[in-house]
């Protein structure tokens, strides 16, 4: 049996609002998911799994009635899909009470619950969120109440408060597959067996990296999966090591050139370390307002070598400066405060 | 820094001066009114300028009160120093109308710009004030061992926080809370970005609320108003053609009648004509009489006779026509009155059925729409709880905004520990001069816990204003040198001392001028006695004797 997985489409979000291909971004969400639809029409596959997140937040009407015309194309492709936390069900939920396509099983129960795959001789397992969070393993120690068939868990979560499990707790599973969601990072917690999809495409620009959905084959309880990735929209960490010498026009430079050579599919996340003159710092809001510049950190500092500054400049007031700062709690603003410091004793 | 040569070109009273001084100590002797506090204030007018107060005339405006005598505009001169090996030329223009300065080094013949600070960079940052206060010793303008008391113990404390470190710290600090302002104002964008979102989005949420209302309101309403229209529907129709139906019956009812009256005169005439030829045959008999008058009659009667029969038939059929319109038409209308009402009836109920499911459509649609805006509500009111809090780039602000606070307040509270340093340093340095002066009398000098100046004799501690004037003016003396020395290590300043052993008696006058004589820097002493350069010749101490006269 051929089957695709997905998750966490987060339909009807809106990435990057400030930036000028917001829109894009929003409508490429929708063309992945078209896309899926098409793949899993030309694949022929069996089975389509929808891992939880299919929705940003509480699906509208139309944002229902979209979704299962698209299914509507594939009247010979079995859909599953569970609800997750981002479109948890609640009493008012359109989502929970909304009519799917013949073809479309929605385990809306709070109880891990299975349906029936007929001519697949496959039943799949699921619960949907009926809250934002759930801090209980509820997928520890399932019980299989068949072998013969194919089974299937469809599960969404694997953080703290979204019923969290552990990688060990499937190394030994009695399931054919487990189709996870929730984490955006694409991996493969037991290989071909335990899969976390990922999200189809990055939901912000924390998601960096590829992105896209599995596609496997099950032939007698033994899977395999392969990993395809979609390329709308892709974030890429670019760290840039600056120094006093590299003027600001020049950075910009650089960074408009390394851009200019990568796939117009890739935004970028720069982080920015090493020395800057302190007279004339980065300016980081010129950056960030670049084309395909998604996010600027400035983490620029001067690369002081603190002992021996210590050494050299002993009871006079920068010596003590920094043993004042290192004696002090370290969090991120002391750190801060102890470069600032010496950058401001040091500029002539 | 070494003074070469002094060239007075033109400032106050003395014109085209030239002094070439050495690099140690210089007595500078004139009488009262030869120049000499015009060449303290040439000195410190070169090396820092001169600014012309606007609007203020005065004696305490130092550009008005050295103005040259002859000649207002040509106002200037020249000094040559050496800083570490290095000569250099300075030349002014103190005219505030072409006011200029000209740095040159002369080793190599480069022009620096005193414009852009390198004069200052040459003295080691130092400030006009912080000169004065410092190498700039005069007499201190007192009157009362009260207030003078008071002058050195102010003059030690304000020393002692502006300390060599203290002139960098004060920058750093300055730039600290500099770059925690330019912080400020990025945060405070990104925050109102971020409010004007939020705003937008409230906006909309009331919008969404309103809507919600409307719906709420149209769903209650809505049923009333449609069943208003089902009771207009109601309404009775078609009589005004059941009027004109009764109207024609009504005249064809008429017509008929008339017929029949036509009928009813026919038959009469028929039966006249035949009794009347009955009688006329009983009398006769046909031919019998054949006489033409009854011939006549028989005519007659035989033609009104076969009339009337005709008409009779006629009418009678006309009659029977008529009846028989009417009777279908009734029959017609019966049965279109009939289906007529039928239809109504079908038509009713499919109205109502009509109605009801535009009803139904209508509640349908507007629980559907309802349903959404909600869903929309909801999910709006998810985003405005996101946008309230700050995002990524302003939780970084706000962090490096918390280290310049930070860093900034460490720093202040390091310069007051440095303070301390200072006086300490400051308290050291002080005694040294101060137990040389006095041939080992005083020696020890500081702040007692209340900040008071008091002044060890052996173990007695001794406040100011219980010392005689003439030690007071020794540990002044000996305050602003030591301020001096603790001000430049790097580069000292020429130290100007302006009559400032006027009061000291002989034996203090030549501790002074022992020590004075062993100093490295150079030193210009202004006197208007003889008796320095008297004790310095006696001592075979070294110096340059400057002499003016009137």
């Amino acid at each position: 049996m051929k089957f695709i997985h997905i998750a966490d489409l987060h339909l009807g979000v809106k990435p990057d609002r400030d930036k000028p291909w917001a829109k894009e971004r929003e409508r490429d969400n929708w063309q992945a998911f078209e896309d899926v639809i098409n793949r899993a029409k030309e694949d022929q596959v069996q089975l389509l799994l929808v891992a939880g997140d299919l929705f940003h937040r509480q699906p509208l009407m139309r944002e229902l009635k979209e979704v299962n015309y698209q299914f509507s194309k594939i009247p010979q492709v079995q859909v599953v899909l569970i609800a997750g936390n981002h479109d948890h069900l609640t009493p008012e939920s359109t989502f929970r009470t909304f009519e799917w396509g013949k073809n479309v099983h929605f385990l809306r129960e709070e109880q891990i619950k299975y349906v029936e795959l007929k001519g697949l001789e496959t039943r799949v397992y699921g619960l949907s969120y009926w809250h934002k969070e759930i801090p209980k393993s509820l997928y520890r120690n399932l019980q299989i109440e068949d072998h013969d068939y194919c089974n299937i868990l469809l599960a969404h979560g694997g953080d703290d408060k979204h019923i969290p499990f552990r990688n060990s707790d499937f190394e030994e599973t009695e399931f054919d597959y487990v189709a996870f969601g929730h984490i955006h990072k694409p991996m493969e917690i037991v290989k071909d067996k335990v899969v976390m999809a990922g999200a189809l495409q990055p939901i912000d620009c924390n998601d960096i990296g590829e992105h896209g959905y599995f596609e496997g084959e099950i032939i007698d309880h033994v899977c395999h999966v392969k990993f395809i990735p979609l390329y709308y929209c892709e974030y890429v960490p670019l760290s840039l090591k600056v120094s006093p010498e590299i003027t600001q026009g020049a950075l910009q430079e650089f960074v408009r050139e390394r851009i200019h050579k990568t796939p117009p599919y890739q935004k970028f996340k720069i982080t920015l370390s090493g020395f800057c003159d302190w007279e004339a710092p980065v300016d980081a809001e010129r950056l960030r307002s670049m084309e395909r510049v998604v996010q600027v950190i400035d983490q620029c500092r001067a690369d002081y070598d603190f002992e021996k500054l210590k050494l050299q400049y002993g009871q006079q007031i920068l010596g003590r400066y920094i043993q004042e700062l290192e004696a002090m709690p370290q969090d991120e603003v002391t750190k801060k405060a102890l470069y600032y410091g010496v950058e401001a004793l040091l500029a002539e | 820094m070494n003074i070469t040569e002094i060239q007075i070109k033109n400032f106050g009273k003395l014109h085209n001066v030239t002094i070439r001084p050495l690099s140690g100590l210089n007595v500078i002797y004139g009488e009262n009114e030869t120049g000499k506090s015009t060449i303290q204030q040439f000195i410190t007018g070169m090396l820092f300028g001169i600014e012309k107060q606007r609007g203020r005339s005065g004696k305490n405006d130092t550009y008005q009160r050295y103005e040259p005598w002859n000649s207002s505009s040509f106002y200037s001169g020249g000094l040559k120093f050496t800083i570490g090996d290095k000569p250099f030329f300075l030349e002014r223009n103190f005219y505030h109308k072409e006011k200029s300065a000209k740095l040159i080094n002369e080793m190599d013949g480069e022009e620096l710009s005193v414009e852009h600070g390198d004069l200052e960079m040459l003295l080691g940052g130092m400030k006009k004030t912080a000169y004065e206060n410092t190498y700039c010793v005069k007499q201190a303008e007192t009157e009362t061992k009260k207030e003078f008391a008071d002058v050195l113990q102010n003059y030690f404390v304000n020393i002692s926080t502006g300390g060599e470190g203290g002139m960098d710290l004060i920058n750093a600090r300055e730039r600290l809370r500099d770059r925690k302002k330019e912080a400020e104002q990025i945060y405070r964008q990104k925050a109102e970005a971020r409010a004007q979102m939020l705003e937008k989005q409230q906006l909309e949420e009331a919008h969404l609320i309103k809507d919600i209302e409307n719906l709420k309101k149209q769903q209650r309403e809505g049923i009333e108003n449609v069943s208003e229209e089902i009771e207009e529907m109601f309404l009775p129709e078609h009589d005004s053609n059941q009027m004109a139906e009764y109207l024609w019956d009504l005249r064809k009812k008429k017509e008929q009648q008339a017929y029949k009256m036509r009928q009813g005169m026919a038959f009469l005439v028929t039966a006249i004509t035949l009794i009347f030829g009955i009688l006329n045959a009983k009398a006769h008999f046909f031919g019998q009489d054949s006489n033409l008058f009854w011939t006549v009659v028989e005519l007659f009667l035989l033609f009104g006779f076969l009339g009337g029969i005709g008409a009779l038939y006629f009418w009678h059929q006309r009659e029977k026509k008529l009846k028989r319109i009417r009777r279908q038409r009734m029959e017609e209308s019966k049965e279109m009155t009939l289906s007529a009402s039928r239809e109504m009836e079908r038509q009713k109920v499919q109205q109502k059925q009509q109605t009801e499911a535009k009803k139904q459509a209508v509640e349908e649609l507007l629980q559907v729409q309802l349903a959404e805006k909600q869903t929309m509500l909801m999910n709006l009111q998810d985003e405005i709880e996101e946008s309230q809090k700050p995002t990524e780039e302003e939780v970084e602000i706000k962090q490096q905004i918390q280290a310049y606070e930070l860093a900034y307040n460490t720093l202040r509270k390091l310069s007051q520990i440095a303070y301390v340093d200072t006086r300490k340093q400051l308290e050291e340095e002080m005694s040294g001069i101060l137990e040389e002066l006095t041939h080992g009398k005083y020696d020890r000098i500081g702040l007692d816990e209340q900040m008071n100046l008091v002044v060890q004799k052996g173990t007695r501690k001794l406040f100011p204003w219980q010392l005689s004037q003439g030690v007071m003016k020794q540990m002044y003396v000996a305050l602003r040198l030591a301020a001096g020395g603790i001000f430049t290590q790097e580069e000292s300043m020429p130290i100007i001392l302006d009559e400032v052993f006027e009061s000291f008696d002989e034996k203090r006058l030549e501790a002074a001028l022992l020590w004075l004589g062993r100093q490295k820097g150079q030193i210009f002493l202004f006197t208007c006695q003889h008796r320095e350069m008297e004790i310095l010749e006696r001592n075979n101490i070294a110096y340059g004797k400057i002499l003016l006269s009137r």
